[in-house]
């Protein structure tokens, strides 16, 4: 063969190693939500799981965490493995996840959210990246909360290494650009390309389990030293813990709960696991200087310090609450299962319209609305004074008043907020075109150009200035969309006219 | 002056650019395999167990200095023995050390690259003995006792 023939086989072989390494994946099968094939998803809350950076699906996670709940909830996992070393920006693996999330919903057959996503290290920063409220917001309605654990909100110090870039293409990852963007995630510095994770919806609460290793050491009988190594040998516990303040601004009101499992594990079993395969050259001064005093500085990056990132590995595969072993860690576990059990799932937003809202519908029994878990209603016989989620008030009335369960007319209010205006909620019933309390009059006449003032006879305004009430046909039925200052505080079905307030 | 033509381009270079990405893509294969670090995002991977090999190569003087830093006492040395700061040790490991007698089985270590599992019986002031393995870590400023555990 000359020695063109050689160069340009090379060539052929460069460009097909090339393509290989650095093409992205095709998205169509490169996602997966699994559920053991007997489980029937019917009226159950969902937990997926989703793991990390080069990770794989977390089986054994399933099964531990499965067994920590009862039978009203189903553990499946999710898994991307041939995107799992992208950002998931703009991998696809976001919108694999958000497919997931909504087929497991269906398969559930609720309306609620009531599906929860619990996600190991990157998982975690896919799960905000999947649940973006602001790419489609319907997905607020779906997803109930979602668990972090040891996820690096703030980055990872392997981030944008040398070796994480090793790493990622020996585990098959190619030029993906995952562990560039592991980067610590200070707004303002995360490496050219790659976006911030979103926050979550404010409705959608967040827990982070927190890992954080000791390294001990024991001097005989004479004594001992402990080393908080302040991460679980690949995320720090700040980024662990750091959801709030990792994009642009503070969060935006998500209740956040975070948990540490704290473990400790002897410097003999980190050096004779980690010393058969590198030089261990110096550990002691790794997390006595390199380690403490980058973490008290700050999140650091580990560039070139090999010995550094080999303690850290140990760590990280080898302790009970290293990065690796969260997974599978007894108390990781049940800190997951409490922090799920303690994420209500939320009732859609009810669609309001002229046979009523919701479960609630005029010439109806209230024994539908009773049955939802989060609706509470204090039943005097009539009026019935109900609420959703504990937020606002709605109530119902029977044609006769006591002595009937056939709802006549239904009387949605608000609560106020501190300038006693109608407070606006999220999750509020509303009609299909969006107006519901808080909206306003400009807003409702946007919607339904044809709406028209409420009969005096019937109307606040009769008697009040301020109170201007509106009529709407929705769905056959009229709908009084009651103002107050120009904003809907209001909403009457069933009756032209809001004479008055059946609970307040 | 002899024209421009593709043929002038280095002919090193195709070769070259291919041996580096053969290089990157077998340097990430050591380094997954020497850090036993795949699948760190989680699943069902397998840390590999460490292997070791009985040892010729515990350099023994300086395991009888090391021996000699720790049976001082001095605050100083005791601190450089176990790479603490002087203000780390307790007066129970200042006084245990400067008072006991140990004796290090350099014949018996078992060497993990650059640490050592070494037998040591330990020999207190009253004259009780127990049984220790300790681990000695090759640091860049000497050895350096790293951990204990009890023999079984």
């Amino acid at each position: 063969m000359s020695h063109r023939k050689v160069m340009l086989a090379a060539a052929a072989i460069l460009l097909t190693a090339a393509a290989t390494l650095a093409a992205p994946p095709a998205i169509a099968a490169s996602c997966n939500a699994g559920f053991p094939s007997n489980v029937d998803l019917a009226g159950k809350h969902v937990a997926l799981l989703a793991h990390g950076w080069n990770g794989a699906e977390l089986v054994r996670t399933r099964q531990l965490l499965q067994d920590e709940l009862d039978d009203a909830w189903a553990v499946g996992t999710f898994s991307y493995p041939d995107l799992n070393a992208q950002w998931p920006d703009k991998s696809g693996a976001a919108q694999c996840l958000q497919q997931a999330i909504r087929d497991v919903h269906t398969r559930t057959g609720s309306t609620d959210a009531n599906v929860y996503l619990v996600a190991h290290s990157m998982g975690g920063i896919l799960a905000r990246f999947a649940t973006n409220s602001s790419d489609d917001p319907s997905i607020d309605d779906i997803v109930a909360g979602v668990v972090t654990l040891d996820t690096p909100h703030r980055g990872s110090p392997m981030g944008a290494t040398n070796i994480a870039a090793m790493l990622q293409l020996a585990n098959g990852g190619g030029f993906g650009d995952g562990s560039k963007c592991l980067a610590p995630h200070h707004p303002g510095s995360l490496p050219t390309g790659c976006g911030y994770a979103p926050y979550l919806s404010p409705d959608i609460p967040v827990a982070q389990i927190v890992g954080d290793v000791t390294i001990t050491r024991n001097f005989f009988a004479f004594g001992f030293s402990g080393l908080d190594t302040n991460g679980d040998g690949v995320v720090w516990v700040n980024s662990q813990s750091g959801y709030d303040g990792s994009s642009e601004g503070p969060a935006p009101g998500n209740a956040i709960i975070t948990r540490q499992v704290d473990c400790e594990s002897a410097l003999a079993v980190l050096a004779a696991h980690q010393g058969s395969r590198l030089n261990l050259a110096n550990p002691l001064s790794v997390f006595g200087i390199t380690g403490s005093k980058q973490v008290a500085a700050g999140d650091p990056i580990l560039n070139t310090n090999s010995t550094a990132v080999a303690m850290l590995g140990a760590i990280a595969k080898t302790t009970a609450c290293g990065h690796t072993g969260m997974t599978e860690n007894p108390q990781a576990i049940t800190m997951i299962a409490d922090s799920l059990r303690s994420m209500p799932a939320r009732t859609a937003a009810w669609v309001i319209d002229g046979t009523g809202f919701g479960p609630v519908k005029i010439g109806g029994t209230l024994d539908a609305a009773k049955a939802e878990p989060s609706v509470t209603v204090e039943d005097l016989g009539s009026p019935w004074c109900g609420s959703v989620n504990g937020d606002g008030w709605w109530s119902a009335e029977a044609p006769a008043g006591e002595g009937s369960d056939l709802v006549s007319v239904i009387l949605i209010g608000s609560s106020y907020n501190g300038e006693g205006e109608p407070a606006r909620t999220s999750g509020a019933p509303a009609t299909a075109a969006g107006i519901t309390i808080g909206s306003t009059a400009e807003e409702v006449f946007v919607a339904y150009p044809d709406a028209r003032l409420a009969n005096e006879q019937y109307s606040r305004s009769a008697r009040f200035p301020d109170y201007q009430d509106y009529v709407v046909e929705i769905n056959g039925g009229p709908v009084v969309l009651g103002t107050e200052g120009g904003v809907v505080d209001a909403i009457m079905i069933g009756q032209e006219g809001i004479p008055y307030e059946l609970c307040s | 002056m002899p024209s421009q033509s593709t043929n002038s381009r280095p002919k090193w270079i195709i070769p070259a650019a291919l041996a580096a990405v053969v290089a990157v893509v077998v340097a990430g294969c050591i380094a997954a395999f020497t850090f036993g670090w795949f699948g760190l995002g989680g699943g069902t991977s397998t840390a590999a167990a460490p292997t070791s090999t009985p040892s010729g190569a515990l350099p023994t003087e300086q395991v009888a200095a090391l021996e000699a830093q720790l049976e001082s006492g001095d605050p100083a040395q005791l601190s450089v023995a176990l790479a603490l700061d002087e203000s780390q040790l307790t007066p129970e490991m200042t006084s245990g050390f400067g008072t006991s007698d140990l004796v290090f089985d350099t014949a018996a270590a078992v060497q993990y690259e650059h640490a050592w599992d070494v037998p040591v019986t330990v020999t207190t002031e009253a004259g009780d003995t127990s049984e220790w393995i300790a681990t000695i870590i090759d640091t860049e400023d000497g050895l350096v006792l790293g951990d204990t555990r009890a023999a079984e």
